[in-house]
């Protein structure tokens, strides 16, 4: 903090330098370097779209989703039924727009719940160190080792179907990586001296963690989080597709899909077209996990 | 190095007795009578009371979790994973025929994707911002969102209904008939492939542009390497160490993605059997199955970490 080197050094006055503003700012720069590029601007878009279209599904929607109309069962895409109907007749197009509801709210609740539970128990983990650290951490290891589709599997087949049994067996399976995550952060982040002079002066432990070392986790977990949506929705649609997730007449993607494969001679498009979906939601959240990971990158600084 | 190397061997028996227990209680402690697990739920309506506690006593339930998980485990080590209720065959002998399938695909698919995510990896890295990379990285991009079972229906509609290429379904050993065997497992096997294809892409390429940034990098240049070695030895070796540490994911996911795959090209694999057991409450399948691939999970993880250590000095000293 000296501006001259030397015997005439003067220590420079920080009341100034406190006062002057800084010069760019940092969320100008993370937007510009965010807006800069397509790929997460396209993302963007796509997610402000799936959540227009959940929230306002009874309006955009043709048709009510579980409507049946028998006679006019499988059709292919025509004026009346944009997207044709399936076996039961009822209207593609209205299913999948009401399906972004299913996994949307699957999604959100499951990352919520994961994120939760993993960021408490690595944040502990890496806090205490010692036997709590190992314990916390080899069972994530023992997690990890489970295939997120058997281990909801598993969770389904006890639980039974529902959605709130889909959110836990998933939940289940997501907590591993926020917990990780927190634990590496917090590990390099308590070596620090302003989290020794916070405890220094007497801050609990508790007030320390939240305060002092949980919000620097917090660019990667939001990019975590953000990539963590798409692959939720992703195993979700799986989970419908074997029948073992959201239980019928709920319009689901995934149960779209398997519905749709009975007939996929016939009528294709019945499970091409909520796969279309599906991939659309997860590429949106990949691009925009990205974007932000870029953006909130202080490395990337004048690289990008 | 061989400290390194018990150390790993020990954590990796700790996370698979973790993997044991947690397979235990999933079945135990979640809500039902544990009696489900070895009885038909409408065989056991028709039980008298007493009857049903000489079959409680009859399979351990009367005794603490612990002691009962003592014994399962006593079960497990002796190849026991007891009766499925529904085909009403030993579980063991089950998974054995149904496994091999499952880790033919599988060993394909993690082998293709390896070979071909990392090189596409490499190559886009190699040539950044030219068209083939960002041809390349907008497919891995796309590839990494496509549900696979959902690609392995187009894959049916387009190469086996409409083309007429390819058998729609089914799995012949390769043993039995070499040439129809690999006709039918080409679609599953890209199926399976797909998504670590474009993940490993995505994964090498940004971790090769981020060693080619280095210092060493540039002075490798300024010692005036030959281009072919700078890639090679100063460039690849450095950028595989993040990736080498995700193939045990890969592993995880390949196996997490037979349960669909399977299932879409009617392949009798240890994935299908676990999805038809769910569906017939035959909890100890699941159970086993879980317990398997979970244990080779975990073996396989260990095996890239010894080898890690081996490539990366720098482990070896944690």
């Amino acid at each position: 903090m000296l501006e001259k080197t030397g015997r005439d050094a003067k220590p420079v006055d920080l009341a100034k330098w406190s006062e002057t503003a800084p010069r760019y700012s940092e969320t100008k720069r993370m937007i510009s370097v965010f807006a800069g590029r397509p790929l997460p601007v396209i993302g963007f878009v796509i997610i402000a779209l799936l959540i227009l279209v959940a929230i306002f599904a009874p309006f955009l929607a043709p048709y009510p989703p579980n409507q049946m109309d028998i006679i006019n069962k499988l059709q292919p895409p025509n004026t009346t039924h944009l997207l044709g109907t399936d076996s039961l007749g009822r209207d593609t197009l209205s299913r999948i727009i009401y399906g972004s509801r299913t996994s949307l709210i699957i999604g959100i609740s499951v990352i919520a719940i994961s994120s939760a539970v993993g960021i408490a128990l690595g944040l502990f983990a890496a806090y205490f160190g010692g036997v709590i650290y190992h314990v916390i951490m080899r069972f994530m290891d023992a997690l990890m080792a489970f295939p997120m589709l058997l281990l909801a599997l598993l969770v389904a087949s006890l639980l039974g179907a529902g959605m709130k049994n889909i959110i836990i067996a998933l939940g289940i399976g997501m907590i591993a990586a926020p917990c990780r995550l927190m634990c590496g952060v917090v590990l390099s982040v308590k070596q620090n001296d302003y989290v020794m002079s916070a405890r220094a002066m007497g801050m609990s432990n508790l007030r320390l963690m939240l305060q002092e070392i949980l919000p620097n986790a917090f660019p990667p977990l939001l990019v975590m989080i953000t990539i963590g949506l798409g692959a939720v929705i992703l195993a979700e649609a799986g989970l419908s597709f074997l029948g073992i997730g959201i239980t019928p007449p709920t319009a689901t993607w995934g149960g779209m899909v398997n519905d749709g494969y009975k007939f996929v001679m016939t009528s294709p498009v019945l499970a091409i077209s909520p796969g279309i979906a599906i991939m659309l939601v997860v590429f949106g959240f990949n691009m925009l996990g990205d974007g932000l990971r870029d953006a909130l990158d202080p490395k990337l600084r004048g690289v990008i | 190095m061989t400290s390194y190397i018990i150390r790993r061997i020990l954590m990796g028996v700790i996370i698979i007795f973790l993997v044991t227990v947690m397979v235990f209680l999933f079945i135990r402690l979640l809500p039902g009578d544990p009696l489900t697990i070895y009885l038909n739920k409408t065989d056991m309506q028709q039980l008298t009371e007493e009857q049903l506690f000489e079959l409680r006593v009859k399979f351990g339930l009367e005794k603490t979790l612990p002691a009962q998980y003592i014994d399962w485990l006593g079960g497990l080590f002796t190849g026991d994973f007891g009766r499925s209720i529904y085909y009403d065959i030993d579980v063991g002998l089950l998974v054995r025929e149904r496994l091999p399938v499952t880790l033919y695909l599988g060993a394909l698919a993690f082998i293709i994707s390896g070979v071909l995510g990392l090189s596409f990896g490499v190559i886009c890295a190699l040539r950044r911002g030219t068209w083939i990379d960002t041809l390349v990285t907008l497919l891995a991009n796309i590839g990494i969102t496509m549900p696979s079972f959902w690609v392995g229906i187009i894959l049916i509609y387009l190469l086996a209904v409409k083309a007429g290429w390819l058998p729609v379904s089914g799995f012949t050993s390769p043993f039995t008939d070499f040439w129809k065997s690999t006709r039918q497992i080409i679609m599953p096997v890209t199926c399976l492939a797909l998504f670590p294809i474009a993940s490993l892409t995505r994964l090498t390429r940004s971790s090769m542009l981020e060693v080619i940034q280095q210092d060493y990098i540039r002075t490798a240049w300024s010692k005036g390497l030959r281009e072919r070695l700078i890639i090679s030895r100063h460039t690849i070796k450095n950028a595989l160490i993040p990736v080498v540490t995700v193939i045990g994911l890969q592993v995880a996911f390949i196996f997490g993605g037979s349960v669909l795959i399977e299932t879409v090209f009617n392949i009798n694999g240890i994935g299908r059997l676990m999805t038809q057991a769910v569906q017939n409450q035959d909890y100890l399948i699941v159970q086993a199955g879980t317990l398997i691939i979970a244990i080779m999970v975990v073996l396989s993880n260990l095996t890239v970490d010894i080898s890690y250590g081996w490539l990366d000095p720098r482990i070896r000293y944690d």
